[in-house]
C-alpha cells in the first residue's frame, strides 16, 4: 500500500542547531498514527514540516506520492490539519471562519459546512463570534475546518487538549472511525502516553529530534504487561539474585524493584528467591501508570 | 482565477468585519462633516455676499493696477500681483465666479487633503494584514491550504487596495453630500481657474477633483505597499504601522529640507507627492512627471519583491 505521507531522511536545522535529525517515517491510510514525545522533542516541528509551514533542510516529504515542495497545491489538497492551538479569527463567527476556509479549497459546498458543523457538535453556537468560544469549542471548530475538504490525511497536534472527558472520548472514537471505516490516515501528536494508547494503532517515539522507536500500540502495551513489581528483603541480596536469575539488572522502584519477566516464569523466580532465604513481601503486575514511566525511561525522563 | 477571487473576498471579509475598520469609516465621515460645518459657519463668509463677486473683483483688479503703477512693490511681489491680475481679469472676461472658501465646490474639490487620512487608515490595514495573522496565530491555518503563498500575499495586497477604494468612495460621496447639505443645493457647473506654470488653467470642477484625488491616490498606493512590506518582513504590526506613519508624516518634510541636493531626486518622498506637478512647482528642481513615475515604479517593485521573498521563503515558526 502507498503511504499517505512519507518522510525520507528529513532533517531540520535552525542556525547551527539540529532540531530534527534524519527522520524517516511512513504513515498509511487506515491507521491512527501517534507522534509521542516530551515537550520540545520536535513533534510540532515535524508536523509543521509535514504541512509545509516549515521547509526541511534535507530530505523529502511526499503526500500520496506528491512532493510537498515541487507540487505544493496538489500535495496539500487533501490534507487537513490543526497545528498547535486552533487559533481562529475571533472577530468572525464560527460559520464565517469555515466559509473562509471553504473558499480556499476546491469543491467544498455550503452543505458540507453544515454537515461538518453537525459532526463536531457546534450547530447551536456556530453563528456566534469565535472570540466567545471556550478552548474545547475552538478545538471542535479546528477539527471542523480540518475535515471540511474531506482530507485523506488528517494531522492533529494535541487534538484532545482542552476537551472535557466526554469530549475526549467522542473525538477519540470519531478519529478511530475515520481511520478504520473511511480509510483516512490520521496522525496525532501528544506527550501523554495514556492518551496515545487509547487512540492510536501505531506510535513513533520522538526525542531530541530523533525517532527512537516505532511500534504497534499492542506491542507497546504487551511489553509492559511483562513488567512486575517485587518487594523482598534483604534488598541487596535480592537484587543480586534477581540479576543472576533474570540475566538483567532489576530496576529499583519505590521499596522494591521493577523486573521484566513472563507470567509463566514468575513461580520459578519466586522459588529461586525463597530457596536463598530471601523474604518476599509482594509481587504484582506493575502499576498501570508505570507505562507513563516506561515512556519517561525511554525518553530519558523530563529534562530539568 | 475564481480561486483568486475567493482569496480577495476572504481578505476583504476579514478587513471589513473588524470593529476597527468600522470606526475608521465613522472617523472619516465625522471629520468631513466637522470640517464642512466649521468652514461654513466660522470661517467662510455668508454665501449671499458672493452675489456681488463681479464688483469685488473689479475693485481688486483696480487696486492691483494702482499698486503696480506706484512702483513701490519689490519685483518678486510684483510678479505675484501680475499673476493675480491675470487671473481676476480672466474671471471677469469669462464670467466665471471664483471658488471662495464658502462655495460648496471649493469644499468638494479641496477634499483630496482628506486622502491623507485615507492613506493613514489604509497603511494601518496593510501593515496588519499579514503581521496580524502572525500575532494571532491564524497564519498557520491560512497557509496549510492548497494555495501557493504568493497568491495569498497578492490577495492580501489587493484586499488592502479594495479597502482604500471603498474608503475613497465613502470620502467622495460624503464630501459631495456634505458640500450640498451644508452649503446648499445647486448643481450648476463650476469651473476651477488657477495659475499654473505662469498661465491660466481653466478646468471643470469635476475633472479638477478627479485629477486631485487621482494624484493623491498614488501616494496612498506607495505608502500602503511600503507598510505591507514592513509588516510582512518583520511580522510585527505595531512596528509596521509606526514606521510607515512616521515616514508618511515626516518624509515630505525631509524632501523639502534637503531639496538642494541633487540626489534627493531619487528619494521616495520627493516623488510621491504627485500633486506638485499639477500645481506647477516640484519640490526639487528638474523633477518631471515621467521621472517621478519611473522612480515610484522602481520603489513599488522593490517593496513587492521584498515582501514576496520574505513571505514565500521563510518558515512559519511562531
Amino acid at each position: 500500500m502507498k503511504p499517505a505521507i512519507e518522510l525520507k531522511n528529513v532533517s531540520k536545522e535552525i542556525g547551527r542547531k539540529t532540531i530534527i535529525d534524519n527522520v524517516s517515517l511512513a504513515m498509511y491510510p487506515g491507521e491512527v498514527y501517534g507522534l509521542l514525545g516530551p515537550n520540545g522533542a520536535g513533534k510540532t516541528t515535524t508536523i509543521r514540516m509535514m504541512v509545509g509551514l516549515m521547509r526541511a533542510t534535507n530530505g523529502s516529504i511526499t503526500i500520496s506520492g506528491k512532493d510537498l515542495h515541487t507540487n505544493f497545491e496538489d500535495a496539500l489538497s487533501r490534507v487537513g490539519a490543526v497545528v498547535e492551538n486552533p487559533e481562529m479569527y475571533d472577530y468572525l463567527t464560527g460559520y464565517e471562519n469555515l466559509v473562509h476556509y471553504q473558499r480556499m479549497s476546491k469543491g467544498v459546498t455550503k452543505e458540507r459546512i453544515k454537515e461538518v458543523v453537525e459532526l463536531v457538535g457546534l450547530s447551536r453556537r456556530i453563528h456566534e463570534k469565535t472570540g466567545t468560544y471556550s478552548l474545547g469549542m475552538r478545538q471542535r471548530l479546528g477539527l471542523a475546518q480540518a475535515l471540511l475538504h474531506k482530507p485523506q490525511l488528517l494531522i492533529l497536534d494535541e487534538p484532545t487538549n482542552g476537551l472535557d472527558p466526554a469530549g475526549i472520548r467522542e473525538i477519540r472514537a470519531y478519529l478511530r472511525k475515520l481511520a478504520h471505516e473511511e480509510g483516512i490516515c490520521v496522525v496525532v501528536s501528544s506527550h501523554l502516553l495514556s492518551e496515545m494508547e487509547k487512540m492510536c494503532d501505531r506510535i513513533a517515539v520522538i526525542q531530541e529530534g530523533k525517532i527512537i522507536q516505532v511500534a504497534q500500540v499492542s506491542d507497546f502495551v504487551r511489553q509492559s504487561e511483562d513488567l512486575w513489581y517485587i518487594e523482598a528483603e534483604p534488598k541487596a541480596e535480592a537484587a543480586e539474585l534477581l540479576h543472576s536469575l533474570l540475566n538483567a539488572k532489576p530496576e529499583e522502584y519505590k521499596e522494591g524493584f521493577h523486573i521484566t519477566v513472563k507470567k509463566e516464569k514468575v513461580p520459578d523466580l519466586l522459588k529461586g528467591l525463597i530457596k536463598e532465604n530471601v523474604a518476599v513481601y509482594q509481587i504484582r503486575e506493575a502499576d498501570k501508570n508505570t507505562l507513563e514511566e516506561q515512556f519517561l525511561t525511554l525518553t530519558g525522563g523530563e529534562k530539568k | 482565477m475564481s480561486l483568486f477571487v475567493n482569496l480577495v473576498q476572504n481578505e476583504s471579509m476579514k478587513i471589513f468585519k473588524k470593529t476597527g475598520t468600522k470606526v475608521m469609516f465613522l472617523i472619516l465621515i465625522a471629520l468631513i462633516a466637522v470640517v464642512g460645518l466649521v468652514t461654513r459657519f466660522f470661517i467662510g463668509a455668508p454665501a449671499d455676499e458672493a452675489a456681488d463677486w463681479e464688483t469685488v473683483l473689479q475693485q481688486e483688479v483696480q487696486m492691483i493696477e494702482q499698486q503696480l503703477e506706484s512702483g513701490e512693490i519689490p519685483p518678486q511681489a510684483a510678479e505675484g500681483l501680475q499673476d493675480q491680475h491675470e487671473l481676476y481679469t480672466y474671471h471677469l472676461e469669462e464670467e466665471i465666479e471664483p471658488l471662495n472658501s464658502s462655495h460648496r465646490w471649493h469644499f468638494i474639490v479641496n477634499n483630496p487633503q482628506f486622502v491623507n487620512f485615507l492613506t493613514m487608515f489604509t497603511v494601518i490595514i496593510a501593515a496588519g494584514i499579514i503581521a496580524g495573522e502572525h500575532s494571532n496565530g491564524t497564519i498557520k491555518l491560512l497557509l496549510i491550504r492548497p494555495v501557493k503563498r504568493w497568491k495569498i500575499l497578492l490577495s492580501k495586497w489587493l484586499a488592502a487596495m479594495v479597502f482604500s477604494l471603498v474608503m475613497l468612495a465613502a470620502l467622495i460621496i460624503s464630501s459631495v453630500a456634505a458640500g450640498f447639505l451644508i452649503f446648499g443645493f445647486s448643481p450648476e457647473p463650476v469651473r476651477v481657474v488657477e495659475i499654473a506654470d505662469g498661465s491660466i488653467r481653466d478646468m471643470h470642477a469635476v475633472l479638477y477633483g478627479a485629477v486631485m484625488y487621482g494624484l493623491a491616490y498614488i501616494e496612498l498606493i506607495i505608502m500602503t505597499t511600503f507598510a505591507f512590506m514592513i509588516g510582512t518582513v518583520f511580522r510585527n504590526q505595531s512596528l509596521a504601522i509606526g514606521l510607515s506613519l512616521v515616514l508618511l508624516f515626516t518624509g515630505g518634510q525631509i524632501a523639502y529640507l534637503l531639496s538642494n541636493y541633487d540626489w534627493m531626486k531619487f528619494y521616495l518622498f520627493a516623488n510621491t507627492y504627485m500633486i506638485q506637478f499639477f500645481e506647477g512647482q516640484p519640490i526639487i528642481e528638474g523633477l518631471t512627471p515621467l521621472f517621478s513615475s519611473i522612480v515610484l515604479m522602481v520603489y513599488f517593485s522593490l517593496f513587492m519583491l521584498i515582501a514576496m521573498v520574505a513571505f514565500t521563503k521563510r518558515d512559519v515558526a511562531d
